[in-house]
């Protein structure tokens, strides 16, 4: 009888602590909601910890599935080689109509920049990190990329990819960052329609494609029309590509970013340097303001 | 009769063992390129792998395990810190005093079980989201991320299961 009774002793033991570690882990979640809305050192201190830690794994984890995502690429790629490279040859006698256009515009651009004695728009330095982590889910659309603070990314930085605007760093570890993808419901960058130079705010939901708020003259757009940053807050340098209108209906315009999120994976995060983009106001402060 | 070291070591390694494959799978989901478009969707894997564990082998996985895959679920997915701690311990909660339902029963019952489960937690996770950030996400997206965990269960349980007989194997 004796080991039986301390057998159930030990047994109810055993239950009241899994009883009270259940009811001390949820009050430590709770205690971690609070002090996450607090916004505190701490918080950000252990989640830069864990992702600069974790990142590393993350990276030699991308590195297989890049080659065997760039395998599947190629399969796909040679089943249609023939149509491509018609589709390439079309294209590129274009491409080299638009470039001798470009030439001759870039030279007589220059010549009315000397004319006014425009300052040039500063020139960023540029650090490339590899993206180590695609969090694009419901309710929150981020990337983790391997640049830290050691590699000189700062908060705030403007993070591009070859074919436009990927978002901006919102929080930097020594190792690794994060990056607010433009779709994030938490993502607001204010952009100008190319054509039209109308303002707007593109305001992301968690969807694919980010809504266009606060445009004024709504009638004029359609499907097709390309968007670019507008700097006006001096957050994002003027004329990245972001995308274009893909659909508009019932006041609701929403845009196709030019970016693949789900691909990228490669960026490049713009540094303008401790002043950010806007400089001091030196001597060329009065001619930037002209023309912005 | 008291252990031996080496089997105190060899258990305890066992039971990191489901913790590990689950924080595994949480990477795997979220390296780019590995996941085809749909991944995207964002299915609760840490859900499934709590799940599956409350569900077969509960000493193996405990709420302070359930916890720990929370909190990084969180920081990794940049959604407001104890969301998903709560809502996979709460899940392990249900399960666990609902034990006298789960035990031996077959894989169809517990798929069955999982999508209530599922949606209450989803829901969950939404409301407590809303609350702490202030913003509601759109009913579209939750249903897709509903639908895709409970069609990525049957994958993931057949390689919990595979786990979970390595094991129970004797040394």
């Amino acid at each position: 009888m004796q080991p039986n009774g301390q057998l159930s002793r030990f047994g109810a033991m055993k239950v009241a602590l899994h009883r009270l570690a259940f009811v001390v882990l949820v009050a430590a979640a709770f205690g971690l909601m609070l002090l996450g809305k607090a916004d505190t050192v701490l918080v950000t201190r252990l989640s830069h910890a864990v992702t600069d830690a974790l990142a590393p794994v993350l990276e030699v984890m991308s590195k297989p599935a890049a080659s065997v995502g760039a395998v599947m690429n190629n399969i796909r790629e040679l089943a249609a080689i023939r149509e491509e490279n018609a589709r390439l040859r079309e294209e590129n006698q274009r491409l080299l109509r638009w470039q001798t256009l470009a030439r001759q515009l870039q030279v007589e651009n220059q010549r009315l920049r000397d004319l006014a004695n425009l300052v040039p728009d500063p020139r960023p330095r540029s650090i490339t990190g590899r993206v180590v982590a695609d969090t694009g889910g419901v309710f929150a659309r981020s990337l983790l990329v391997t640049v830290g603070a050691r590699d000189g990314a700062r908060k705030g930085q403007v993070v591009v990819a070859a074919e436009g605007l990927v978002g901006r760093l919102t929080e930097v570890g020594a190792r690794s960052s994060r990056v607010l993808l433009l779709t994030d419901i938490n993502s607001k960058i204010p952009v100008v329609m190319e054509e039209s130079r109308a303002r707007a705010i593109l305001v992301g939901d968690n969807s694919n494609r980010p809504e266009l708020a606060f445009l004024k003259a709504k009638a004029g757009v359609s499907p097709g029309d390309r968007i670019v940053t507008s700097g006006v807050t001096g957050a994002f340098p003027p004329g990245l590509p972001v995308g274009v209108v893909a659909s508009v209906d019932e006041g609701h315009i929403r845009v196709e970013l030019f970016i693949e999120e789900g691909r990228l994976e490669l960026v490049r995060i713009l540094d303008y340097g401790p002043d950010g983009i806007i400089a001091d106001p030196g001597p060329g402060a009065a001619a930037r303001a002209g023309t912005d | 009769m008291r252990p031996t070291l080496w089997q105190t070591l060899d258990q305890t390694a066992r039971r990191l063992i489901p913790f590990g494959l689950s924080l595994l799978l949480l990477l795997l989901a979220i390296v780019p390129m590995t996941t085809p478009g749909f991944l995207r969707a964002g299915p609760m894997i840490t859900l499934l792998c709590v799940y599956y564990w409350a569900v077969h082998r509960p000493d193996m996985m405990g709420y302070l395990g359930g916890f720990s895959l929370g909190l990084l679920e969180d920081i990794l997915m940049n959604t407001p810190l104890g969301v998903s701690s709560l809502i996979l311990m709460l899940t392990q909660m249900v399960v666990l005093t609902q034990y006298r339902f789960f035990v031996g029963r077959p894989f169809l019952i517990t798929w069955w079980a999982l999508a209530l489960v599922a949606l209450g937690a989803i829901l969950l996770k939404a409301l407590a989201i809303a609350l702490l950030s202030g913003y509601v996400v759109a009913p579209g997206p939750l249903i897709a991320s509903y639908v895709l965990t409970l069609l990525l269960y049957p994958i993931l349980a057949w390689v919990f299961a595979r786990t979970q007989i390595l094991l129970t194997k004797e040394p």
